[in-house]
């Protein structure tokens, strides 16, 4: 967040904050404060409370942020205590949500945090809804949320957008990155499930006005467990997707350590992958599959003594050509076959990786714009990788060399784009791109 | 079989009776406030729908007592016993009818693509033909009646009054009623699977609590929200709101949207852990092929031998059944299996000579190669290294070669000093290695196996684990009652 990209970047990630706190203290001082009482600020500081157990444990999210039950929480004080109030409460929940965080960032998502509430309550307030404490005399009055129910999803659905939108654009900011497919990416796929959290809101604004509080205080708990085992079980979702991306790494690490010479070629062509997909400029979505199909491109050469066939003098036999033929089917098998949910499938990318522009690759021969964009940078990729690189058979040549033999074959086997995307590429951050081994092999 | 037969009978009648007790008492309970269609159309309506969803979730065998609790606190157990089985028996009559569809498309297309059926239904209607569809639908129903009607009386015979929680001391009845819902609504449809399958009652309680309690305790505690928000008036209905449809679209969306939240976050968990597995049996199975080479995978095909993949999967298993008997942990059971799925990764940082040599193709082993196979072990457990979670598994394989005197590798631990894990998976391995066969020697029977491997009883394996193997393998019926591992360690 520190390094921002551009000056609308800066502007952005500055100004959050600040504007944040400021329209949250002018909106606060309107409220009529002299109604401000005991009991209310009592309950404030029960709410608080709450807020604060409730974000203690974040889940971290398989890409970019955090979420937390906290959006519960939050949408209950607004239906409570209305915008202003809320915001207070769940800004002053941040330090404690991000702890061992630099304190411009806690300062940056409290102020975010602000936007999010108060837009979705006076969204919620303009559509009709009502708030527990009345905004102008701070008095308790009754609501009938049923009669609120666009108001209702409205006021969710607008803290759910600002929330996220808030946190894309400063990673968007300080990346370079674009929004809209950075927020696809990140947040696309579980803005819905986000928004079923805002019903548990619903329920605790309902659940606080129980009378008598021996009775609020148990009817809490009834609804405080089942929003901790849901909690619990997506954390472990979660964590279970981070270690499986692990494991599948180390494994294949492994596999390919088999091989001297191919050791690390999937970590190089994934780099080299990403690299080009940035210089196209693909959307968010397709970088993701296209980097994951990267790191198993491969794995199809595991269900064979690929080697012996490689090493061999002479061409292959017809039989030989047959196992190198259908290596991307197997390969496309593998990753269908540990796809796990949540993740992108890339099973076709994967058995496209050898397609050819021309229509005389396999396993499929498809042609030009049939071949998925990601499966064309894998094929560049891995092409470029393996021209660069030492083999037993043949030795690594340069960069410069490798170029000029995959604009040989443009237009025929690779397409165009990609390899000149490549070309730019290699030409602005050839630096970075240190193609030696990166890890360690492992000893024998 | 049989067993089951009697069992389905025996719950249908007692379910009949639990409705028939219902239908003659309900008109003599108070808290007939809430009687009236809409409350009644709320109450089925959120039963179906929690229904639909814990089905895939929980496992086969339906289950609808636990979304009526709100009802029978606010309208006692005889009218809910009547509620529960009509709103089962109405699900089962929507799916024999919607069966009866399928089996119509299907004949008309020949089934080439014939709409694949949710996963929940069809172990449900596995291997059963019309009448054992009826049968089902109804011995749920019975479930469903019997759950209700015992976990009402409970809760009258504790002194609540239906329809009446104003104070939090009104709570505990319904608290300890719903706890006894609960019990009896998993421990009879775990019963119902485990006599369907023939598998053992216990374990199948204990894995049925385990995995369904967390949500189905939460299902139940939101229903006596419910229950409590219901008597305050002014709360979720204020005016008469229940005669609103939207009102009723209200209750139901906040009842529900939270239950299926949990649901999604639940189903997400199991599945995750489900593909977590299968990816370590892939990659896994990758591993030995490389190890084996692809000309010696097809040739193991041709001669019947199983494949790579296939020989950690039975190892795996084996020894999660071992351990399993020997009452560790289900954490523990899981960390065994996982490592008996990535034993032979080290092997791939072998020299392939190496790997030739101990197969028997050329030549044997000197003693000092001997040592640097055995070095596979702690190969494995740096490529485990980077992965946390693997940690425990990590560590069972490194030890999978030290022996029960002490004399193995890495470490020479000795006894009980050894994991039990990895003694575990000792065994397993040598048992499926022996009765596998490779290319130096043929597959060997059970009993021949099992006598190899007592030769080295109390030597390289612990006995515990030997007898408890031995065990396994007469339940199995795979070696006679009599066999028995009394052999004198004489050799090796």
């Amino acid at each position: 967040m520190q390094s921002a990209t551009g000056l609308p970047g800066k502007v952005y990630l500055y100004s959050v904050p600040f504007l944040a706190v400021v329209l949250w203290g002018v909106l606060l001082v309107r409220l009529p404060l002299e109604h401000f009482s005991l009991s209310l600020s009592v309950q404030v500081i029960f709410f608080l409370l709450l807020t604060i157990g409730a974000g203690l444990s974040p889940v971290k999210l398989p890409r970019e942020g955090i979420i937390t039950i906290a959006f519960a929480i939050d949408y209950a004080g607004i239906l409570i205590f209305g915008p202003p109030i809320a915001a207070g409460i769940a800004a002053a929940s941040a330090p404690f949500v991000l702890r061992r965080t630099p304190p411009f960032k806690v300062f940056w998502n409290a102020g975010q945090i602000i936007f999010s509430v108060l837009a979705a309550g006076y969204v919620y307030h303009w559509a009709g809804g009502n708030f527990l404490f009345s905004q102008s005399d701070l008095s308790s009055q009754a609501v009938d949320f049923s009669r609120c129910l666009p108001a209702l999803a409205l006021g969710g659905g607008v803290y759910v957008l600002v929330n996220t939108l808030a946190v894309v654009g400063a990673i968007s900011a300080s990346t370079g990155r674009p929004l809209l497919g950075t927020w696809m990416v990140s947040f696309g796929w579980m803005a819905i499930r986000f928004l079923a959290v805002a019903p548990f809101g619903v329920l605790m604004a309902i659940v606080f006005q129980i009378q008598p509080e021996s009775l609020k205080i148990a009817a809490l708990i009834l609804f405080f467990v089942p929003l901790l085992i849901a909690r619990w079980a997506f954390k472990g979702s979660m964590e279970m997707l981070d270690v499986y991306n692990q494991t599948v790494q180390a494994l294949s690490n492994a596999l390919e350590a088999y091989d001297p010479y191919t050791r690390n070629h999937s970590e190089r062509v994934t780099r080299l992958a990403e690299l080009i997909a940035r210089q196209m400029r693909l959307p968010e979505t397709k970088v993701e599959v296209l980097l994951a199909a990267a790191r198993l491109h491969d794995m199809g050469k595991c269900r064979y003594d690929w080697e012996s066939i490689i090493r061999k003098p002479g061409r292959p036999t017809d039989e030989e050509w047959q196992v190198i033929r259908s290596h991307p089917m197997d390969g496309a098998q593998i990753a269908n076959e540990i796809q796990v949910a949540l993740l992108p499938s890339t099973d076709r990318i994967v058995r496209a990786h050898h397609e050819r522009m021309d229509g005389s690759g396999y396993p499929d021969g498809l042609k030009g714009e049939e071949i998925d964009v990601a499966a064309r940078i894998l094929c560049v990729a891995d092409s470029f990788e393996a021209i660069t690189s030492r083999r037993s058979y043949k030795s690594e040549r340069s960069a410069e060399e490798a170029i000029s033999e995959l604009r040989k074959n443009a237009g025929t086997q690779f397409d165009p784009r990609v390899v000149e995307a490549l070309a730019d590429a290699l030409a602005e951050n050839g630096d970075d791109l240190a193609l030696e081994p990166i890890s360690q092999p492992v000893k024998a | 079989m049989r067993i089951y037969r009697y069992y389905t009978i025996a719950i249908i009648a007692l379910g009949a009776g639990c409705v028939w007790l219902a239908s003659i008492s309900y008109d003599r309970q108070p808290g007939t406030i809430y009687f009236a269609w809409q409350h009644l159309t709320l109450f089925i309506l959120l039963g179906l729908l929690l229904n639909r969803m814990t089905s895939r979730l929980l496992g086969p065998g339906r289950r609808y007592a636990m979304a009526f609790f709100a009802p029978i606190v606010l309208l006692g157990p005889a009218m809910t016993t009547l509620l529960g089985t009509a709103a089962s028996l109405l699900q089962g009559a929507a799916s024999i009818l919607r069966e009866a569809c399928f089996d119509r498309r299907k004949t008309g297309d020949e089934g080439t693509s014939a709409p694949s059926r949710r996963k929940g239904d069809e172990s449900i209607y596995q291997g059963k033909g019309r009448n054992g569809l009826f049968a089902t639908h109804l011995l749920n129903a019975a479930q469903a009646a019997i759950a209700i009607m015992f976990s009402g009386q409970i809760f009258l015979a504790l002194g609540a009054e239906v329809g009446e929680i104003h104070t939090a001391p009104d709570l505990v009845p319904a608290v300890l009623a719903g706890v006894c819902l609960l019990l009896i609504e998993i421990l009879l449809s775990e019963t119902t699977t485990a006599f369907d399958r023939g598998r053992p009652l216990l374990p199948a309680w204990r894995n049925g609590l385990a995995r369904s309690l967390p949500v189905e305790g939460s299902v139940v505690g939101l229903g006596l929200l419910l229950a409590l928000l219901y008597q305050q008036p002014h709360l979720l209905l204020p005016e008469g709101g229940a005669n609103r449809p939207l009102g009723i679209i209200f209750i139901t969306l906040v009842v529900i949207v939270p239950c299926w939240l949990l649901y999604y976050s639940y189903q997400l968990f199991l599945e995750m852990r489900q593909a977590y597995e299968r990816t370590l049996r892939t990659l896994s199975g990758l591993v030995e092929v490389r190890l084996w080479g692809s000309s010696q995978v097809s040739a193991a095909k041709q001669e019947g031998l199983s494949t790579p993949g296939a020989r950690s999967r039975q190892t795996a298993q084996l020894a999660a059944a071992i351990a399993e008997q020997m009452g560790v942990s289900p954490a523990e059971m899981e960390h065994v299996r996982f490592a008996g799925y990535l034993l032979e990764v080290g092997k791939i940082g072998l020299h392939r000579d190496l790997l030739a040599r101990r197969s028997g193709m050329s030549g044997s082993l000197s003693p000092r190669q001997r040592k640097a196979f055995a070095r596979h072990a702690e190969l494995a457990s740096q490529i485990l290294e980077p992965v946390e979670f693997l940690r425990s598994v990590a560590l069972l394989v490194r030890h999978q070669q030290e022996r029960y005197d002490g004399l193995g590798y890495p470490s020479g631990m000795k006894g009980e000093w050894i994991p039990l894990g990895a003694r575990i998976l000792a065994v397993a391995q040598a048992y499926t290695e022996l009765t596998e066969g490779n290319e130096a020697s043929s597959p060997l029977s059970a009993q021949e196996a099992l006598a190899r491997i007592c030769a080295s009883r109390g030597v390289r394996y612990d006995p515990k684990v030997i007898d408890v193997l031995t065990e396994i393998l007469r339940t199995r019926g795979l070696i006679p009652m009599s066999a028995e591992c009394r052999v004198a360690p004489a050799e090796v």
